[in-house]
């Protein structure tokens, strides 16, 4: 890295103090020479030798935000250039870069102040990769791609018969003339691949194929005019045989691995029937019994039961009425109901499970780093090879021979599957775990989690449903009770909701204010009242007494309660089964003695009474530590933690933070259960990939000859063989 | 209304979610920090006036 200036845009910022936060936050990171914050424009400068993810991540550490920009690419490349693809994309101003190789993904997260998609796209050019920026784009250029491929193989497959058939019988001239499109039209893609690999000084399948067509085909022209041993045959067969299998490969991975949103129809209250895409929000929807929902909304009129087990992986139906919520792609059982759509299908839960699901496979896991730095070396190798075998095989056999050999070197080696092996492995796994209501949106999280320490949970709404009680324990004047219950009938807090339960008394109520996170304030009756934590009534009535809240009353405090919540079912039994293996902690904002009954009754510590930042603060003191908390309120906590998972509330999962979305505590075992499989299956896949070149590589070389014997074409036809196997394997292992 | 935050010296309106009770009286501020800052020393805040202005 060399000394750079970047300029960034921060969010949130309004005064003096933000500013100094901002500066600070930015000074903590690693080669930082200097920073400059201007609160009037809202950019800061900084300048040094440093990551700009970490700037960005310490900065939204302290509490602000920093303008970015999310990019979706899809690139034609193949798997094993990824690492070319992604250097030629690390220059100032892109955060994080990640590329699928599966898929050809490519997500960028950027800084607009320092650069835009467009120079983006124009650096991926100079590169030499095709590129498409939207999904609809991307699903006619795959088809666009895969009609080229068929059209090929059909070109290759009509021609080649003729071009054995001249060979065989001796008329070398037909063969060549036959060879002439099967070479020259068929097998264009692998020339122009390797060219443009050439031009950014690299070597992939293309310049092995290539570079084994080329000899061939070259070798036995010039032989048809001096005379001598042709092979027309190997070189159309060759071409004939990955074309094949290549078609058949990006067919399965294109229907296998990318998930597409169902398409539905909505039927409009004015009896139009429209396609879901156009259904806007404000729209009614109306939807009967037997049918899927359409669209997100609330339901405006009539009843039903729903099965919402896509979302909730809960099978039994729940019963919905006016003004209740419900989700797209979830089940009517039986009813009618006439629903207001609140978000339009590319935004209902499902559309944005599918992106996460798509685009989680681009993770950059650690395996697939040292994977790539192999790739790069792979194919330079297999030419070294190449040569090796021709120059030890010319000494012992005849010069075609010894050609043969070297050329079914270049055929037989499948630097694909190396590259596909990771991603692939990553994308099942985010799948499955995609069917149990668990939404992986970063696959580095999903690698992290088997290496997790300590599990520390947040305690309302993860560990207990957040539905709040309030007991009253100290009560010196009756009328306290209903006053206060009066008083924070005007909260929406789930604390005052509990409060306000107690009473339903009608009391004249003014000047009610709320601090965030402390208490409340106003008048009843004509008195004055302060309700709210311990130490917020310490401050301000000077007198206090036991309890979670005390309720002060004209200065006095006049009653107290105990809030109490209720446990999730099942959390006892997790938590068991957890401190086997790991240290289990709950942080919580709450400094309620519940919070220490609920410690004593799971049998884990509690540390109580934290603020966001603290929690914040512990987690990250803790050595790999998974969070998992609400992701509104906990966002802070989520983004410290090792892996930070947040526990779905609603269905806009975009709001929430959390390298995985989880809708129940139980998924973390599935989480976990999934990082030890996908590191098996990383493992199995390039054992596979590194197996079958270590095997394949030394027979075509000629290791087994005269024994056994593997011709250029056969050698071909293995390697595209192997693409598949391991697509298939990855897919349908059981 | 307009009311000033203790710790920057910003005018804040009243209508804020940003605001503490402390000794019977209300203080406004213009964002969380401010509020964070004015809790670790209220007094501080109230003998000097704003400290973090430039």
């Amino acid at each position: 890295m060399s000394e750079k200036r970047e300029k960034l845009r921060i969010v949130g910022m309004h005064c003096a103090t933000c500013v100094n936060t901002v500066t600070k936050s930015i000074e903590k990171v690693n080669g930082i020479k200097g920073v400059s914050v201007n609160l009037a424009t809202g950019y800061a400068e900084v300048q040094g030798d440093f990551r700009l993810n970490e700037v960005v991540e310490s900065v939204r550490k302290a509490g602000y935000d920093v303008e970015t920009q999310e990019i979706r690419l899809r690139v034609n490349a193949n798997p094993e250039e990824s690492p070319k693809i992604l250097s030629a994309v690390t220059t100032e101003g892109v955060i994080s870069s990640h590329l699928n190789s599966a898929t050809g993904i490519l997500s960028l997260l950027i800084n607009p102040q320092e650069i835009s998609s467009n120079d983006l796209v124009g650096m991926l050019s100079e590169y030499g990769a095709k590129l498409l920026n939207s999904d609809k784009a991307e699903v006619t250029a795959i088809k666009k791609d895969m009609n080229s491929m068929v059209y090929s193989l059909i070109v290759a497959s009509l021609f080649t018969p003729l071009v054995l058939f001249y060979q065989y019988t001796g008329n070398y001239i037909y063969a060549f003339i036959f060879s002439v499109p099967v070479i020259i039209y068929s097998g264009r893609r692998y020339f122009r691949g390797a060219y443009r690999a050439l031009r950014n000084r690299a070597t992939d399948m293309d310049t092995l194929v290539s570079l084994s067509v080329s000899t061939a085909w070259i070798y036995s022209a010039i032989n048809l005019v001096k005379g001598g041993v042709v092979f027309f045959d190997a070189a159309s067969l060759l071409v004939t045989f990955v074309l094949a299998g290549k078609t058949l490969d990006a067919y399965l991975r294109y229907r296998i691995s990318y998930v597409h949103v169902p398409h539905f129809t909505a039927r409009l209250s004015t009896g139009e029937t429209v396609d879901a895409d156009q259904v806007n929000v404000g729209d009614i929807v109306i939807v009967k019994s037997g049918e899927v929902l359409p669209v997100d909304g609330v339901v405006y009129g009539g009843t039903g039961e729903i099965d919402e087990s896509i979302l909730t992986g809960e099978s039994m139906p729940n019963k919905k009425k006016k003004g209740d919520p419900v989700t797209a792609d979830s089940y009517l059982v039986n009813g009618y109901l006439e629903i207001y759509v609140t978000r339009s299908r590319e935004n209902t839960y499902i559309a944005q499970l599918v992106k996460a699901v798509n685009d989680a496979g681009t993770a950059s896991v650690g395996i697939k780093r040292t994977v790539d730095r192999i790739i790069t070396y792979f194919t330079p190798a297999i030419i070294a090879i190449a040569i090796l075998t021709f120059f030890i095989w010319y000494m012992i056999v005849p010069l075609s021979l010894a050609l043969l050999f070297s050329i079914a070197v270049l055929a037989v080696a499948c630097p694909c599957a190396l590259g596909l092996a990771t991603p692939l492995a990553v994308l099942v796994q985010v799948r499955k775990l995609s069917k149990k209501g668990v939404i992986v949106r970063h696959g580095d999280a999903l690698e992290k989690a088997k290496h997790v320490k300590s599990i520390i949970f947040d305690k309302t709404g993860t560990i207990t449903t957040g539905e709040l009680r309030a007991i009253p324990v100290t009560v010196i004047n009756e009328s306290a009770i209903a006053m206060a219950a009066a008083l924070e009938r005007l909260s929406s807090h789930p604390v005052g909701r509990a409060i306000s339960s107690l009473s339903k008394v009608e009391m004249n109520v003014s000047d009610f204010t709320e601090f965030m996170g402390e208490g409340v304030m106003g008048n009843v009756e004509g008195h004055s009242l302060l309700i709210g934590k311990k130490d917020f009534i310490q401050k301000n009535c000077d007198k206090t007494m036991d309890g979670d809240i005390i309720v002060c009353i004209d200065g006095n405090p006049m009653a107290s309660f105990l809030i109490e919540d209720e446990v999730r079912d099942g959390v006892k039994e997790l938590i068991d089964d957890l401190k086997l293996n790991y240290d289990v902690l709950i942080a919580t904002g709450d400094s309620s003695s519940f919070a220490d009954d609920l410690g004593k009754e799971l049998g884990v510590k509690v540390i109580k009474g934290l603020t966001a930042q603290e929690k914040a603060e512990l987690v990250k003191s803790r050595e790999n530590a998974m969070f998992i908390g609400d992701g509104v309120n906990d966002a802070l906590a989520i983004k410290q933690a090792y892996v930070g998972i947040s526990l779905r509330s609603g269905s806009d999962i975009s709001k929430q933070a959390g390298d995985i979305v989880a809708n129940s505590l139980i998924a973390i075992k599935f989480i976990i259960d999934g990082s030890y499989k996908l590191e098996s299956r990383i493992r199995e896949n390039l054992a596979w990939a590194f197996g079958y070149n270590a095997i394949l590589v030394p027979i075509a070389a000629g290791i087994l000859y005269p024994i056994f014997y593997l011709p250029p074409q056969f050698a071909a036809l293995a390697m595209s063989l192997n693409s598949i196997a391991v697509t298939l394997w990855s897919f349908f292992r059981p | 209304m307009n009311k000033i935050d203790p710790v920057c010296g910003m005018e804040v309106d009243e209508s804020t979610q940003y605001k503490t009770l402390y000794k019977g009286k209300v203080y406004y501020f213009c964002a969380a920090n401010c509020k964070i800052e004015f809790d670790k020393d209220p007094e501080g805040y109230l003998k000097s006036g704003p400290r973090e202005m430039h």
